[in-house]
């Protein structure tokens, strides 16, 4: 088995892997900090006799990204979990910090889909996990800018679950998760509806093997997201979501 | 530098009270926090008293630090924050074990090196940190010190128990133990006293020996209990993981539901559960080890208030007389616990400076937290422990008074010149 991850120093995206860890599949690890890829690539090593490669590569930088995709063949697992979570306050302000959450959340991941497409495309098999966001199910005014990059994967995603239907061995899952403890949130205070990274994981390795086209990770996210999407907007313009 | 103060970080015995803390989660590659607070490492959270909480300054999460750099011929080279069950789970399929294990396998790494932790093996193999060839300790000055029995020895032997004040241990070089399997030849005998607890420890020919007492036994029975000994089986040879199914306890019992009357009635049915008087099967290495993993928070039974834990050695010349008059004091106040496991340690030459295990008798107990009562009779087992030059486990510690301390490890003045100058904990504010 070969699993290609992308963002994969995020702790969601390890966790997927450490799901197939077991029986030692071939990794290849891309992503920006090269030091943390060693780090983790030597772990995938020691602890599950996993063949590794790794790849440093700013999924901003889309040449650098293409040229990454190029040398990607066979892969039966891809993961796209990269992420910026950025400051919606500082996004409304300034430009370049919206430029960064829209290139980094959206731009990057219609480039690398477009890859994974071509690459499953060739193979004529693979599956996908791809990364969104309860976020991305309806614009709120505290983070819409990330949330609406989300949003806009999920329209993606959908026309590559399209344009793959009639092929039984391609498949994309889109996993939604709610608000999970990982580095990128270590500065939210957490609460009842905050989930481990492990736990968030093996739900979208499992909606993969059932080839669900989306989950909610927890489930409990699905009727959150329910209430909040149909709400009203004259009952919702008095939140403060 | 802000830290943002994320969640409790209780104690395990919820004693002192928890409070909120301030917490910075660490990653590899690692590097400490630029502050002018104290700080103090915190792997799993399972020491019992305050020598995991920093209240004035910061806690270094180690979560985080849990990859794995290198297994060769019998050697795991690990990050502090790898639990020991993880090592289990890794291990075991390839035929090696814990060389050492405490009750529990939710510990990290960095925490048995921290606390020189020990287990039912001692008597042939020591503590943990006997175990461990060589660790990485990271300074708050920047430095990354390489420590090994032969390396920098002096802060090496400070930081074998050093209960995480000399520095954060980065990872960890340890040496597991060869197993055929992973299951245990167990025999299980019920005696009737202390002195047939001494002569059933005497005997020979078994790594891991423990026995759970009755603490409410008295005169003739003092002492009473099923004596539990076991190998790697030869019955029986499989290198099985065990299967995971924890039981959780979700909320804290009110106070009252542990009681003279509950605990006594749970320690007769639990001594009697035996009707033999010696039974023998073949056990996981999980309910042998580990059997309070199998419930979560099982520290809630204790409710609100918590609990402390009770763990001394006496020297093995007194051990009889002296653990005799210990569980006198006990059964006649009337406090006590079902748990209380008595254990002789061997005569292992230890590597750390604090570290607690002496040959001798040790006994473990959980005192529920009834205030003023039970703190006047853990003073009252201090004494008896100090005048025939026994010590109390700080791992375990939560009231120890400084002057016992003092008393009890002479070794501290020496630890005192490796103690890093940013690095403190709540036991160590109590014990300067």
């Amino acid at each position: 088995m070969k699993i290609c991850c992308f963002g994969a120093n995020s702790a969601i995206a390890k966790h997927i892997v450490y799901e197939y860890a077991d029986s030692s599949p071939e990794v290849i690890l891309v992503g920006r900090d090269q030091q943390k890829l060693d780090v983790e690539a030597q772990h995938l090593k020691a602890r599950y006799s996993c063949k590794t490669q790794v790849f440093s590569c700013d999924f901003t930088n889309t040449e650098k990204t293409i040229e990454v995709c190029k040398t990607l063949k066979d892969i039966d697992v891809f993961i796209i979990a990269h992420g910026y979570l950025g400051s919606q306050d500082e996004a409304q302000n300034n430009h370049s910090e919206l430029q960064k959450i829209i290139d980094v959340n959206y731009t990057s991941y219609a480039h690398l889909l477009e890859e994974v497409g071509r690459i499953v495309d060739m193979q004529q098999f693979g599956k996908t996990i791809v990364i969104g966001s309860v976020a991305g199910d309806r614009g709120r005014q505290s983070n819409y800018i990330y949330g609406s990059s989300k949003g806009a994967i999920e329209l993606y995603v959908q026309g590559i679950q399209h344009r793959f239907a009639h092929n039984p061995k391609i498949h994309f899952l889109l996993a939604k998760p709610g608000f999970v403890d990982t580095p990128m949130t270590k500065d939210f205070p957490k609460g009842p509806l905050w989930a481990k990274p492990k736990a968030v994981a093996k739900l979208m390795v499992q909606g993969l093997n059932k080839n669900k086209r989306v989950v909610y990770t927890p489930k409990f996210w699905f009727l959150i997201m329910t209430l909040i999407k149909w709400c009203p907007f004259f009952v919702f313009k008095k939140t403060k979501l | 530098m802000n830290f943002k103060v994320l969640k409790p970080y209780p104690s395990w015995g919820h004693y002192p009270p928890t409070r909120a803390q301030s917490a910075y989660v660490l990653e590899p590659p690692v590097t400490l926090p630029n502050t002018d607070s104290s700080m103090l490492p915190r792997g799993l959270g399972r020491s019992y008293g305050d020598s995991c909480l920093n209240e004035s300054g910061v806690l270094l999460d180690t979560k985080e630090l849990y990859h794995f750099f290198d297994f060769s011929e019998g050697v795991l080279e690990v990050e502090s924050g790898v639990s020991l069950e993880e090592i289990l789970n890794f291990a075991v399929p390839r035929g090696y074990f814990l060389p050492v294990t405490p009750g529990t396998k939710f510990v990290t790494v960095g925490g048995a090196i921290a606390n020189d932790v020990h287990g039912k093996n001692h008597h042939v193999a020591g503590n943990f940190g006997n175990h461990v060839l060589e660790l990485t300790l990271l300074r708050s000055n920047g430095e990354l010190v390489t420590c090994s029995p032969s390396q920098n020895t002096e802060l090496f032997q400070a930081t074998i128990g050093g209960l995480g004040l000399t520095g954060l241990i980065v990872s960890a070089k340890v040496r597991l133990k060869k197993i055929n399997s992973s299951y245990i030849d167990q025999e299980v005998i019920k005696y009737k006293n202390l002195g047939e607890f001494f002569e059933l420890s005497s005997e020979t020919g078994h790594e891991y020996t423990v026995a759970w007492i009755d603490c409410f036994a008295s005169q003739n029975n003092l002492g009473k209990g099923l004596f539990i000994r076991g190998n790697h089986s030869t019955q029986k040879l499989a290198l099985d993981v065990h299967p995971n199914n924890k039981k959780t306890i979700p909320l804290n019992f009110p106070s009252w539901s542990l009681n003279y009357l509950s605990v006594k009635a749970f320690n007769t049915l639990y001594y009697n559960q035996q009707l033999k008087k010696q039974s023998s099967g073949v056990v996981g290495y999980d309910p042998f080890f580990y059997p309070l993993d199998k419930i979560n928070h099982w520290n809630r039974i204790y409710g609100k208030p918590g609990f402390f834990q009770y763990q001394c050695v006496v020297p093995k010349a007194q051990s009889h007389e002296q653990m005799q008059k210990i569980l006198k004091l006990i059964s006649k106040s009337g406090i006590g616990s079902f748990l209380v496991v008595l254990k002789m340690f061997g005569d292992y030459k230890k590597q750390g400076l604090l570290s607690f295990p002496e040959e001798g008798a040790t006994l473990a107990m959980d005192f529920p937290n009834q205030g003023e009562k039970v703190l006047g009779l853990m003073t009252a087992l201090d004494e008896l422990v100090l005048e025939c030059g026994g010590k109390v486990y700080p791992a375990k510690d939560a009231r120890l008074s400084k002057q016992s301390f003092h008393q009890m490890y002479p070794e501290f003045e020496r630890f005192k010149a490796f103690i890093d100058p940013n690095f403190s904990s709540n036991y160590l504010r109590r014990m300067l």
